[in-house]
């Protein structure tokens, strides 16, 4: 069977290349914006405890959604194909980033932060000489877990048009092939796998550059 | 050099009945260590925020040097004064060196300047210059609070405000770093804020003390004129004013020699002290009359020589002297 998808693959090259191609772009696009939103956000957040007592509900409820239902949510709304799915893997890509941004900032020593203002740093250098170096781990694994969830969660994008792998578990699924199913599942594990063992490999430099 | 007035300040904290300052008065003279001492909670450190902005007044005002702190931006005013605290607030990402060059960088120093400038503050905290280039958490906790004075001292402040800077060290260690700032405080003749709770420590550093309690500054003298004199019986107890150890240790041997000159011009009859006593200890007019008196006791001499910085005699002392010195 592993043969037979082999040959799938390799027989519908252009076909499966593209739909790497979709699901990698489609998937680092909603983490971008999901990481664009969010961060600022979590920042905001982490100096403002009384938003954050709000916000961190509304974020906690929000990540036991299905992301299947998030994603059929935004169809009615946006209709089907790249952008629906966008904007409901970005969704989902926000919860992790927002909570460990809000705790790796409000976790910087406050020693260390009141060290700085009372040195003469403004604003703007203590968030980039001091607050940023020290929440970056923190902040990254974040990251990490919303790609870990957006990248796997990106195969349902083939269910509203949104093409990506998830096309081939589609389309095996209806041809009742499961060598076309295995050509998209194997596809999207080594995906993830390969992009949390990036974002690791990057978190553990942050650590070691943040505590020295 | 720079004098610091604090003028009728008054400050009172969201949630809270007390007002943690209530019209506050305090004039800091330039090139001294003036020490805020009091119980916890007395304001203390509320008050010493208050000179780098840290924290605002409700009302009442700051000047250094006769300008209002108020005419500064707050980054900017804090550039040009020394910050020290006990939890110290190295930055664990930053070298040794970077540490250090914190407030030279943020004022835009060249690289060449900078690097100089953190050689000379390592050696002037006795730390090794190959702690230039080590990380925070490889260092002691000593070697930690030396490297955060010497961040605090990096762009040659007029002022410098240290918050407990050795509550948390052990109490040899906390000796240590003692000498090692009145030391550099001889050297610097830097105009000093130093909040603590330890009387032993406000006495062993201060030119003046402010004694707090409840926001307000109850006596604001020499360390041994609130010992000598305190203005009520809060700061006697506090100070333990009555102990006469204490007293010892503010008390210099040249003041000895005083008493002994004055009772011997009042009684009009020599003091019964050989006047130079072979192998008698020898001690410094600037030293304490409690080290003196420890000298004394161990040596089993009857009296010891006082001598001056150039090692010239200015009399001899024994127990009596030492009697007459700290009951006045």
């Amino acid at each position: 069977m592993v043969e037979a998808a082999w040959r799938y693959a390799l027989a519908n090259r252009a076909m499966y290349v593209d739909a790497v191609t979709t699901h990698v772009r489609l998937s680092l696009l909603a983490l971008l914006i999901g990481a664009a939103l969010c961060i600022p956000l979590g920042i905001y957040a982490a100096r403002r405890r009384p938003l954050w007592r709000e916000l961190s509900g509304v974020f906690n409820a929000l990540r036991v959604i299905p992301s299947l239902a998030i994603l059929f949510l935004a169809v009615p709304y946006l209709g089907i194909g790249f952008l629906p799915a966008l904007v409901a893997l970005a969704v989902l890509a926000c919860p992790p980033i927002l909570i460990n941004t809000e705790a790796a900032f409000r976790g910087v020593d406050s020693a260390v932060i009141d060290a700085a203002r009372g040195m003469g740093m403004d604003r703007r250098q203590m968030l980039w000489r001091v607050e940023l170096p020290l929440a970056a781990p923190v902040l990254v694994a974040g990251v990490r877990t919303a790609a870990v969830e957006v990248f796997s969660s990106a195969t349902l994008a083939a269910f509203i048009g949104g093409g990506g792998l998830g096309d081939f578990i589609y389309r095996g699924f209806a041809l009742f092939e499961p060598s076309v199913m295995l050509v998209g599942a194997v596809s999207i594990a080594v995906l993830t796998v390969g992009v949390e063992g990036l974002f690791a490999i990057l978190q553990r430099a942050l650590e070691a550059l943040a505590r020295r | 050099m720079a004098a610091i007035d604090i003028e009728r300040v008054a400050k009172r904290f969201a949630g809270s009945v007390r007002p943690a300052l209530d019209d506050c008065s305090l004039s800091v003279p330039a090139g001294e260590l003036t020490v805020l001492l009091g119980p916890s909670g007395c304001g203390k450190t509320t008050l010493l925020r208050l000179v780098n902005r840290l924290l605002e007044p409700d009302s009442g005002r700051i000047l250094v040097d006769g300008t209002d702190v108020h005419t500064l931006p707050a980054p900017i005013l804090r550039r040009g004064i020394g910050y020290a605290i006990q939890q110290v607030g190295l930055f664990p990402h930053l070298s040794v060196g970077a540490n250090i060059a914190t407030v030279p960088l943020l004022l835009g120093w060249e690289k060449g300047r900078i690097d100089a400038r953190v050689g000379e503050l390592l050696e002037l905290v006795g730390l090794a210059q190959a702690c230039r280039r080590r990380y925070p958490r490889e260092l002691s906790g000593g070697e930690q609070q030396r490297v955060g004075i010497a961040r605090a001292l990096a762009a040659d402040p007029a002022i410098l405000l240290m918050d407990e800077p050795f509550g948390a060290v052990d109490p040899l260690l906390r000796a240590r770093l003692q000498d090692e700032l009145l030391a550099i405080q001889r050297k610097l003749r830097k105009t000093i804020i130093f909040v603590t709770h330890d009387v032993d420590e406000a006495l062993r550093l201060a030119d003046r003390i402010a004694l707090m309690r409840a926001g307000c500054i109850v006596q604001h003298d020499a360390p041994l004129s609130m010992l000598t004199a305190p203005r009520d019986e809060f700061v006697r107890s506090f100070l333990a004013a009555d102990d006469v150890l204490r007293r010892l240790g503010v008390t210099s041997a040249a003041e000895a020699v005083v008493a002994q000159q004055r009772w011997e011009s009042a009684s009009l009859q020599a003091a019964i002290v050989p006047s130079a006593i072979d192998g008698a200890p020898v001690v410094r007019d600037s030293d304490s009359l409690r080290s003196a008196l420890a000298a004394l006791i161990e040596s089993r001499a009857p009296a010891l020589t006082v001598v001056d910085a150039d090692g010239r005699r200015l009399g001899s002392v024994g127990f009596d002297d030492i009697r007459r010195a700290v009951r006045s």
